[in-house]
């Protein structure tokens, strides 16, 4: 389902890729026309609107100190791999149980013909 | 100057991952802005954030420098992180403007900023009805400070796209401004 899910992704973004380098493309062939003047006086009120903000400084130290600990992870070598899930050990125990029961079905039948053949 | 200074601090930090708290400290502010103007809440900024930087350090050593600043590297990760968060939630993207405006005019008088805040009220109405690629442009454009080629850079544009769309935000965002009755003379 994950999969199916993430296939899914990836073709709706290269497909979104796709139509927006056609846009583009588009654009570029008929440029803007107006005038600075058109457009200069709304720039001081965005700029005055969008000021820069910055993380409280409790934030920063924490973040700081986590990234320090995940940095001396990577320094001292360790790798955190993710863990087999549920899904994949049902699908591994199954596997594993039906090559068990075709492997002695096989030997089942064909011992009695060997007995029968040695007798 | 500061891409010369960059490289070097990267370059620094992919053979000394100690050296990573260089780049933390240098672009936190700006990631953390960035990514507050575009989800609109203290929290999802500062977690937002904080996968961002790890992210980076995850994958810095598949950073290469072909003309692209490191900047813009860092912004497309967040960049990336936001697309995301507005996908899973189905989330508008909120401009919080209201907090910015209060700091910025925090030394006005209070008739300036009764109109500054008036100001704010409108252009937060106009821009939050903005597509969300014009929102990010704005904030990239009028928070960060970057180039259009940076900008196009980060959200997979030309520069020559990227110009064109800026002007035209802002007349979309001048001609609605106007509809509501704000000079902006």
């Amino acid at each position: 389902m994950t999969e199916k899910l993430q296939a899914r992704d990836r073709v709706s973004a290269g497909l979104g890729a796709s139509l927006q380098d056609i846009r583009d493309r588009f654009v570029a062939l008929y440029p803007f026309r107006g005038t600075i003047d058109e457009y200069q006086p709304i720039e001081g009120v965005v700029r005055g609107a969008l000021q820069p903000v910055g993380p409280s400084a409790g934030f920063r130290e924490n973040l700081r100190g986590n990234l320090n600990i995940a940095v001396e992870r990577k320094v001292a070598g360790v790798v955190i791999e993710r863990g087999h899930s549920f899904r994949a050990g049902i699908i591994i125990g199954i596997s594993a149980g039906v090559a068990t029961a075709l492997i002695a079905t096989i030997f089942f039948l064909l011992r009695p013909r060997t007995c029968r053949s040695q007798g | 100057m500061t891409d010369q200074r960059d490289g070097a601090i990267v370059e620094n930090a992919k053979n000394d991952p100690d050296a990573f708290s260089g780049i933390y400290e240098q672009y936190v502010d700006r990631i953390y802005s960035y990514i507050y103007h575009r989800v609109g809440n203290v929290h999802d900024a500062e977690d937002l954030t904080s996968r961002t930087f790890f992210r980076a350090l995850a994958h810095l050593q598949s950073y290469e420098d072909k003309g692209v600043p490191f900047s813009a590297w860092l912004f497309r990760i967040a960049h990336n992180l936001i697309a995301n968060w507005h996908r899973d939630r189905g989330r508008r993207p909120v401009v919080a403007l209201d907090e910015l405006v209060m700091r910025a005019a925090a030394h006005e008088h209070p008739e300036a900023l009764a109109q500054s805040q008036d100001e704010a009220r409108l252009l937060r109405e106009t821009m939050r009805a903005l597509d969300p690629t014009r929102q990010e442009l704005l904030v990239l454009k009028f928070s960060e400070d970057l180039s259009n080629a940076e900008i196009g850079a980060i959200m997979g544009r030309s520069e020559g796209a990227i110009k064109s769309l800026y002007h035209r935000t802002l007349l979309a965002l001048r001609k609605e401004m106007l509809k509501k009755g704000l000079d902006i003379q």
